[in-house]
């Protein structure tokens, strides 16, 4: 039987001879088709999610245009609502949802007696005594 | 098509370079396989499992080595066999039918499988994990790329403990696994509802 320790196998390594190079280069063609048909986790040398390591997309966010200014130094104002999402048809419904808020809130509205220390519009009567003596006077006369 | 892609392929200096350099015969002609992950259901174990090349010198065996993917460059699900002699790495080819495997598990990302892959292959080819008298009693080794484990297995030609032995033992050398590990020993043919129960460990 023909042996070769595992020295005198590697010393032999430099002498390495490729003579089907056809059906290797098929067989990594094929390999290479496997992978990229594979999830990527499914590997051994870590070809893995960057987030398994700890690291977090960076999400960039695109910085808002400086302001236009007039001539005077004010801000122009693009005319454009902040409400995106809400539509002309939308501002309507709005407005009408809101008074019939109002009217639902008005018919709440408690029957009983209100505190009079809270009304700020109540005629306020103040005893004054000259104008009772002055009464007085009148009436002895 | 042209006639020079109809022309029979003409043989070059470059081509018969093998034959002036081979200079090392193995014992046995070697055949490499390939059992690549499934992609498609449809796809059978006869689809997955492909020869890649076959050689018998070791010159070419470091060729191809040098070669092919890494075993660490492997997907998972995917198993390289290196059998002898044309054998099939089937339990079904009537040289494994009578045997079993010499298995050992390592755990995953534990250890540098493409130095133990090759030390394997190396044993294998260079016959040192045989006696020195003897038939041949290793048919192939096979190199398992699993999700949970990577396995290195020797397929033998028969289960005989008394023969075994002492190849699990160079094996595990090989293997470079201590005192503490164990290999153990599965036949290809078990009793009924023992078919995963090792028959003994080493």
């Amino acid at each position: 039987m023909v042996k070769y320790t595992e020295e005198q196998l590697l010393e032999l390594q430099s002498h390495a001879v490729v003579s089907k190079k056809d059906a290797l280069e098929a067989f990594n063609a094929l390999v290479e088709e496997v992978k990229t048909q594979v999830p990527d986790d499914q590997f051994l040398n870590g070809r893995r999610r960057s987030s398994v390591l700890g690291t977090r997309p960076v999400f960039r966010k695109k910085k808002a245009d400086p302001p236009k200014v007039d001539e005077d130094g004010f801000i122009i104002s693009s005319g454009k609502s902040t409400r995106k999402s809400v539509s002309a048809s939308d501002d309507v419904e709005i407005q009408q949802f809101r008074e019939l808020n109002l009217k639902v809130k008005s018919s709440k509205i408690s029957s009983n007696p209100a505190d009079s220390s809270t009304l700020v519009d109540q005629p306020k009567v103040a005893f004054n005594a000259f104008d009772a003596l002055m009464d007085s006077d009148g009436d002895s006369e | 098509m042209s006639e020079t892609e109809n022309a029979p392929h003409e043989k070059s200096l470059l081509d018969d370079q093998v034959d002036f350099t081979v200079k090392h015969p193995l014992n046995s002609e070697w055949t490499l396989w390939y059992t690549k992950p499934a992609v498609h259901e449809q796809e059978s174990w006869s689809d997955l499992l492909r020869p890649i090349i076959s050689f018998n010198s070791v010159e070419e065996f470091w060729g191809i080595f040098n070669s092919i993917p890494k075993a660490s460059d492997l997907p998972v699900k995917s198993d390289y066999h290196l059998f002898r002699d044309g054998i099939k790495p089937e339990w079904e080819d009537e040289r494994n039918a009578n045997g079993g495997k010499l298995t050992y598990q390592f755990a995953y990302r534990k250890v540098d499988i493409n130095e133990l892959w090759s030390r394997g292959l190396l044993s294998v080819i260079g016959e040192t994990i045989q006696d020195d008298d003897g038939e041949t009693e290793v048919n192939g080794i096979v190199l398992s790329i699993r999700r949970a484990a990577l396995k290195i297995a020797l397929w033998t030609k028969s289960k005989d403990e008394a023969v075994l032995r002492p190849i699990g033992e160079r094996f595990k050398k090989v293997l470079k696994l201590t005192a503490r590990d164990h290999i153990d020993f599965q036949p290809h043919k078990s009793g009924a509802g023992s078919k995963n129960v090792p028959s003994f460990s080493i």
